[in-house]
Order: C-alpha cells, then structure tokens, then sequence
C-alpha cells in the first residue's frame, strides 16, 4: 500500500493515488496526502487505478478528505475504480457524495 | 551494583574483588558451590561471576540451581574458566550462562564486560517496569470496558430478539460489537427489526449504538413510523459521530395484519426477500447514504414495500459476512450467499445453513469483522408475552374524560404523522395501556383511509398483487412529498361508561367521499382494502357520513378488560 499525491503545475488541482489495499492502514499517509497542503485546490480526484480492495474505513477517510475540502461544496472525483470498489462505493450510494468516473 | 564471586581459589577470587570494587562495585565472595548459592540467596546480587571448577557444586550445577530457585528478576552469570577447549566454552553458555571470561583475568576486559551487562541490566529494568505498567493499565481498562459492557447491554438490548420467527447470529470480535441488532414490537402488532454496522469496532461502535438504540425501542413503542424514526436517528448521529465515522443500516417493519414488508437500506449490503413456497429470492438494495454522513435537512427516506406472509421470511445481513476471507484471502462473497439462500429457501433456519457453509468456508482463516444475521418470519400476532403493567390501576385517570381535536392541512399532512401523538396522550389512562394496540390500529387505519383515499385518492384495489403494492406506496409518497392542499380533521371524544369508557373517533377529510354502499357491502375488494373487516372487528359501531368524506367510529372498553 502506498498514497501518492500531485498537485498540478497551476496548482488548481490535487491527484491522490492509492496502490494496492485502501484499508485502516492507510489512514496516516492518506491524510497526510492532502492535509499538509495549503491552500486546497479546488478539484481533487482519487486515483484508483492500482487501488486493489477498499473498506469500510476507506470510505471514512474518503468521508474525511470531502470535509476538510469543504463538505457539500467540495469536487471530488473518484477514478479507474474496478468492479469490486464500484460495487461498494455503489451499496453505500457514495455516488451522491462523489464524482464516481 | 551488588556482584558475587564464586572462586575456589583466594587469589584470583581477591583480584577480580579488588577490580570490581575499585569501580564502585560492591562484593560478595564464596570459595565453593555450596556457599555460593547461600550467598546468592542471602545477598540476591545483581551479577554473579562463577569458577567452572569448584569443590562441591561445580559453576555449570551453581548456575542450574540459582536460576531454577530464583525467582528473581534475570540476573546475568558469568563464568570464570581456564579451559580453552571451545566445547567446554559453549557448556557455559548451555548451563545458563551469559558470557565467560578466560583465567587468569584481564582487568581492562572485566571491565569493560561489567560496564556492557550493566547496561543490559537497566534496559532489562526499564522493560520490565513498563511491562508492569502496561499490565496494570490493560488489566485496569478490561475492567472498565467489562462494566461499560453492562450498561452497553442494558441500553442497547435484544429486545424480543428471541420470538420464535427469529433467527440471528452475532460474533462479536471485540469486547464491543461494531454490529448492532435490535427487535420491538409495534403496538398495532407485528415487529420492527434494525441490523446496523458502525464503522470500526469497540468503543466508538459502541458509544454511537446507544442513542441508535434508545431512539429505535422509544420511537417504536410510541408508534413513530420508519422514516420518522430514521430522521431522528441520523439526525442524532450526524450531531455525534466525527466525520469518517458512520452506521450501515437496515431497518423493516413486519406489518402481521396487513401482510406488509416494509424495509428501508442504507448503505447495508442487499437483503434478500425469501419465498418459500416458490423458492424465489428478491434481493432488497441498499438506497440511501448510511446513517450519520447526510446533514438533517438534506436527509429523506424512502421505504420499499413488499407482501409478506407465512411464506416469506427476510434475511439481512452485514459487510462481515460477504467479507469473509478463505484461507486464500479470497471473500465469501455475495454470489456464494445468494446461493446458498437458494439452496436452503424451504428451511426453517436458514440462519444456520449459511454459518454452516460459512465455517466450512473460512477453515481456519481468522476472523476479520463482525458477521452479523437476522432472519425474520412472519411473526404471529402475539409474538411474546405482552409486558404486565404492574402499577395499581388508579380508575379514571389521565385524559379518561377529555376531547382532542387535530386538524391538519396541506404541507403538514405530507410531514407529519398525528398517530403517536393521540396514541401518547390517549394512554396516559393507564387502563387503556391493555388496549393499546387495538386503538392505535383503529386510530390509524382510520387516518390513513382518510388521508390515502380522501385526500390523495389512491384506489385501494391497486394493492391487489404484490407489484400493486410497490405501485401503491410510490403513488403515495410522490402524493405526500407534493401536497399542498386538503385536509384530515381527527376529533376522538373520550368519555367514561358505568362499566369503563368509550372512544368515540371522528375522522373527515377534504377527498370528494365515495359510493358507500357498494364498498361496505361485504366480499368488495375496496372493502378489505380499506381494511374494513379488520375495523369492524375491532370496533363497536362504523359509520359514514357525509358521502364516506366522514366516518364515526366507537371503540368500547370495560373495567375488567385484560391484556390482549
């Protein structure tokens, strides 16, 4: 498991990318993705495209990102999820949370 | 440090002593086996230095026998020893020895070798005295947690959990459960269930689960309807959980005189809608964020409603099932559970067949989440035994002679349900306590006809096939999410008799009435749609006015009159 994030060169926006398990052991580097920096961009999109299985408490701390980017008023896209991870976000009903492509 | 020498020879024996205490050492001495260990047992020494050849005991038995009769605190030995032989080297090593020094000594290494077990020694302290610590701390919080378990159980228990059309299963990994499962019953009969799963496990699961379950048993027995209920609940949640903290829930209610499912899933995996005469499963999906992540004013809920009879039984489960790994690392999953429903569809505990396979399944692979279950049946109306009412029964009490009178209009009958409300303030008489149920379903089979067929129209007879039935309560939400207009006046007149007292109910709506004589005539689908034979039952006298826009009904209780 490991969280990757860029920020783009006009600084308008934030990738984070999670590789192999998104689950309670990626809580800290996870935060740490996107809390050090200030301020926010405005769109951030999760990469998970090498992201094999998420949790319960993936969708917590995904819960948490939206929070601290500004709640109701965030832009969150969720990218490249496979079968499974769609299949939870789905149960969840996180679409009405998140851009799910 | 306190240091023992054990050296048959006084040279060498007064040369090491003479080291050592020249660094601050204290020095106990022995010039044989047998009065090392009386040395040892009387000085308990923090270092022993051991000769390998002594009369009476030798080094490796001296070695033996203090490490097996102390129960000191490790202490390090080190052997003294002019054997070069790398056999007789590795022996010391094998009696329980640390270390070996070779005869005749080196100051600068005795030393140096002093200084280095030192060192291990107060590192071997400071774990220990953590170790300590942390014991007293772990034993200390397993307390608490045992008695905040009590209380955990107190607020949140079983309920009727146990009725006979119920099946569970519960594993609880921790000392608190992240699951949840919850069962009352309703006061018109039949019973409403709850699974819920919070994130995590332990205390914070815990902590959230008790306002979830003191909301569920006192919104439940008042009468408040699911959506009601779950409002409440989110909205108590939301205000509690931190964000990233939230509650997957399933919540139904067993309608046992209506023969109505009605179920609501949040963020649950599916549950599944067995038939069992026709072997066929329905699956139920989840519609809704869970509990705890929607801000109130943006929360709505939708139930789904289905027909429910003997036939059918409702299984609901959580994530900790479908999770489940195989030895493999590889999920149960829900296409193996669909299966297996499938496979047991006609049995009377399919609960258990699916844990069956379950462990079948696993082996030996640790559990890693709760695995939660709940089977329903169609309950018989009396499912248990309804609570005694202990206190004396003061006659005439509370609003046993009194007139309440409701009106509601427009928006307000699409937001709210008027029933607890009477149903509250009619049972503070204590003697209608054992009426309880009767009034609540006359009270509200008699609002919803109004507020059903006067004011939104809906025919009754679309409720006659089980795709009907869905058609029917999605005409009837649209209807009371758009509402603006119209009325239900609600009047119950109760007075006191000679032999107890009477409700009189009036119920009138603003609907444009209806052919009364034709669907009052018995056999009518519109008749049992309307859940007349049921009222008639219930009731002492019906009647309709004013074109069927009105209906004035008289329910009669006596003195005497024991619990249903």
């Amino acid at each position: 498991m490991a969280v990757t994030s860029v920020t783009s060169a006009d600084g308008n926006s934030l990738t984070i990318s999670i590789d192999g398990r998104f689950d309670f052991s990626a809580h800290q580097s996870f935060r740490d993705s996107y809390e050090k920096i200030s301020p926010i961009p405005g769109e951030i999109f999760v990469d998970m495209k090498s992201t094999s299985y998420l949790d319960s408490s993936a969708l917590g701390m995904l819960l948490l990102l939206r929070d601290h980017s500004g709640g109701d008023s965030s832009n969150i896209s969720l990218r490249g999820c496979n079968e499974d991870i769609r299949k939870i976000l789905t149960i969840s009903n996180f679409e009405q949370l998140f851009k799910i492509a | 440090m306190k240091i023992l020498i054990a050296d048959d020879n006084n040279t060498e024996r007064l040369v090491l002593s003479r080291v050592l205490e020249s660094i601050g050492h204290e020095v106990v001495q022995a010039e044989d086996g047998t009065t090392a260990i009386s040395q040892f047992e009387q000085h308990a020494p923090e270092l022993v230095f051991l000769d390998v050849l002594m009369p009476g005991y030798d080094g490796y038995e001296v070695a033996e026998i203090i490490i097996k009769e102390s129960s000191r605190p490790w202490f390090p030995i080190i052997f003294l020893t002019s054997l070069t032989q790398a056999s007789d080297l590795a022996k010391c090593i094998e009696a329980g020895g640390d270390d070996f020094v070779s005869k005749p000594i080196n100051k600068v290494i005795i030393r140096a070798k002093v200084e280095a077990f030192e060192r291990i020694i107060k590192l071997y302290r400071t774990v220990a005295t953590q170790r300590e610590k942390i014991q007293f701390h772990n034993e200390h919080l397993v307390q608490e947690q045992e008695a905040a378990k009590k209380i955990f159980n107190n607020i949140a228990h079983r309920g009727c959990l146990t009725s006979q059309n119920i099946n569970y299963h519960l594993s609880p990994m921790s000392i608190f459960n992240g699951d949840l499962m919850l069962a009352a019953e309703l006061p018109m009969g039949g019973m409403r269930l709850m699974l819920a799963d919070f994130t995590g496990h332990g205390l914070p699961a815990a902590i959230g689960a008790m306002p979830a379950s003191e909301i569920f048993y006192g919104m439940t027995t008042k009468g408040f309807s699911i959506p009601d209920m779950m409002v409440e609940m989110n909205t108590r949640l939301y205000n509690v959980l931190p964000r990233g903290i939230f509650c997957c829930v399933i919540v139904f209610d067993i309608d046992s005189l209506d023969n109505r499912l009605t179920i609501w899933n949040a963020g649950a995996p599916d549950s599944y809608l067995v038939d069992q005469e026709n072997k066929t499963v329905e699956l139920i999906h989840s519609a809704h964020l869970p509990l705890g992540i929607q801000s109130p004013q943006k929360f709505q809920v939708k139930c789904k409603g289905y027909t429910f009879s003997k036939n059918h039984k409702i299984i609901a489960v959580t994530d900790g099932i479908i999770e489940a790994d195989n030895s493999e690392a590889e999920m149960y999953g829900e296409a193996r559970m669909l299966e297996c429903i499938q496979k047991n569809a006609s049995k009377k505990n399919i609960c258990a067949a699916l844990i069956d396979e379950l462990e079948i399944y696993c082996g030996k692979a640790e559990q890693a989440d709760d695995v939660s279950l709940l089977e329903v049946a169609f309950p018989s109306h009396k499912t248990t035994d309804v609570p005694v009412i202990e206190e004396t029964v003061v006659k005439a009490s509370g609003t046993s002679d009194s007139v309440l009178n409701l009106k509601l209009r427009g928006k307000s009958l699409g937001s709210f349900d008027p029933i607890p409300l009477f149903l509250q303030t009619l049972l503070t008489c204590k003697e209608l306590l054992p009426h309880r149920a009767r009034i609540f379903t006359v009270l509200s089979e008699l609002y919803n006809n109004a507020l059903d067929h006067g004011v939104l129209g809906l025919d009754s007879t679309i409720k006659n096939d089980s795709h009907g039935f869905a058609k029917y309560y999605q005409q009837r939400f649209d209807g009371l999410r758009e509402i603006d207009v119209g009325f239900v006046g609600i009047t119950v007149d109760h007075r006191p008799t000679a032999e107890g007292g009477e409700l009189v109910f009036d119920i009138s709506d603003s609907g444009s009435g209806f052919d009364v004589e034709s669907i009052v005539k018995e056999g009518s689908k519109e008749y049992s749609g309307r859940g007349l034979p049921l009222l008639l039952s219930l009731c002492d006298s019906i009647d309709y006015l004013e074109n069927g826009s009105r209906v004035h009904a008289i329910y009669r209780w006596r003195h005497d009159d024991v619990p249903e």
